[in-house]
């Protein structure tokens, strides 16, 4: 037995949802394409508007609006930043994505300061940024782990940093814990408290991550 | 520092081994079918509850961990600050069907890496999980109501500036004369977009982000 399905009158398909207009500002036409490249490969979303500073970026963006700028704030032309500041500040609508060279915790908490709540690193594998993209689109913030919404890192506690330094020497937590008096769970919490905070998984991780930052003195 | 090379598409990667934590089946079953299905993902562990979880844990290996932390047995929480504080180095990535902001504060200091609204299309997974497991960190916008203007229908807004003014489904249905299950269904649209679990959390969110007077 055969069924026919009408539409009724006035129904219209459901909508496709239109694809996520993406412009891209970077200095490095290198850069620039493996991004353009993988956000037109994705089905959601298109390309609408490239440029190479933030002048080049603002005479272009009433012509192009788009929905998602990602850009590099730290351009030879200066004004990387600017952008990000004027983007925060009078288009809200517009998703900001920071896509940087600069991934210390001094230069991402400048760029969240200009208002940027997306910041990824250009270490990131081309692979994974239509995905972090849309979502940076519905609203999700992306920054690296163990700092805050406004850039600052949790400091470590004196009990931490003296375990963590005895960690580095390659200490175990067994001789940490006769060294400190203290038991070896008490040595664990203090590192995996350590861990959060670094944004780090092991010991050699944290040891890395603590001098890079001039933690351990 | 110094300038990073680009990364490339990341094609060379270890296989990751997912545990899922959801005590619903079904999308339990949809979670570990959409992150398997993922090259470079394999999902070892299904549990429905903390305590199963952390003793399926016991005897199998795992790198992540995807979990629903919000259980009607309220073992999620416990299980998860128990990994997190004995498992540095797993990456803790909640996916909920809330999303205030006391509840994500609550993740993120136990240790979690990630918190990705339900609402979120499951092959945005795989790349916020990788992400995180190198050390980014992913939230919703602080208010709940993801960030971006809130665009709601006409009819969405009429219902629920009628149910913030406390009119029950059956006296908003009456007002704007549609059927309840009607109301039930821009209700529903409305607490999606605004990232809310019921009306009174709906008005909270429409009145502090401006929707509503």
């Amino acid at each position: 037995m055969t069924s026919t399905i009408t539409p009724t009158a006035g129904a219209t398909a459901p909508d496709t949802p239109e694809r996520l207009r993406v412009a891209i500002v970077d200095e490095y036409p290198a850069q620039m394409e493996g991004v353009a490249q993988v956000i037109a490969e994705s089905s959601s979303m298109e390309v609408v508007m490239t440029a190479t500073s933030g002048q080049d970026a603002l005479a272009q963006l009433d012509d192009a609006h788009p929905d998602v700028v990602i850009l590099e704030p730290w351009m030879r032309s200066g004004d990387g930043l600017a952008l990000a500041a004027m983007l925060a500040r009078e288009h809200p609508e517009i998703t900001t994505i920071a896509l940087s060279r600069m991934w210390d915790d001094a230069h991402v908490a400048e760029t969240m300061s200009a208002g940027i709540s997306t910041h990824l690193p250009k270490t990131t594998p081309l692979g994974d940024l239509p995905a972090l993209v849309r979502q940076s689109a519905l609203g999700a913030e992306m920054r690296p782990a163990g700092t805050g919404r406004t850039g600052g890192r949790e400091a470590l506690t004196a009990r931490e940093r003296e375990v963590l330094r005895l960690a580095a020497r390659g200490m175990s937590n067994a001789e940490i814990g006769h060294e400190l008096f203290v038991s070896e769970q008490t040595v664990k919490f203090h590192l995996a408290n350590t861990y959060r905070k670094l944004g780090v998984h092991n010991r050699t991780q944290a040891s890395h991550e603590a001098a890079r930052a001039g933690m351990l003195g | 520092m110094s300038p990073q090379p680009h990364g490339g598409r990341g094609h060379a990667q270890q296989v990751v081994r997912v545990a899922v934590l959801d005590e619903y089946p079904f999308s339990r079953a949809a979670l570990a079918a959409g992150l398997d299905a993922v090259a470079g993902f394999v999902v070892c562990i299904q549990a429905s509850t903390g305590a199963e979880l952390l003793a399926h844990m016991e005897s199998c290996s795992c790198a992540v961990v995807v979990a629903e932390p919000w259980l009607r047995t309220n073992d999620g929480i416990d299980a998860l600050a128990h990994v997190a504080d004995h498992r540095p180095d797993i990456t803790i990535v909640a996916f909920s069907r809330v999303w205030d902001r006391e509840r994500v504060e609550q993740l993120m200091a136990l240790g979690a890496r990630a918190y990705v609204p339900k609402t979120s299309d499951i092959a945005d997974l795989p790349g916020i999980i990788r992400r995180a497991m190198d050390g980014l960190v992913t939230v919703p916008h602080e208010d709940g109501s993801r960030g971006r203007p809130v665009d709601l229908t006409p009819r969405e807004f009429e219902v629920l500036r009628l149910a913030a003014d406390g009119q029950d489904n059956a006296e908003i249905a009456g007002a704007l004369g549609v059927a309840e299950r009607t109301v039930k269904f821009h209700l529903h649209n409305a607490y999606l977009k605004l990232g809310a679990r019921n009306r009174t959390e709906a008005a909270a969110i429409a009145r502090r982000t401006g929707i509503l007077s």
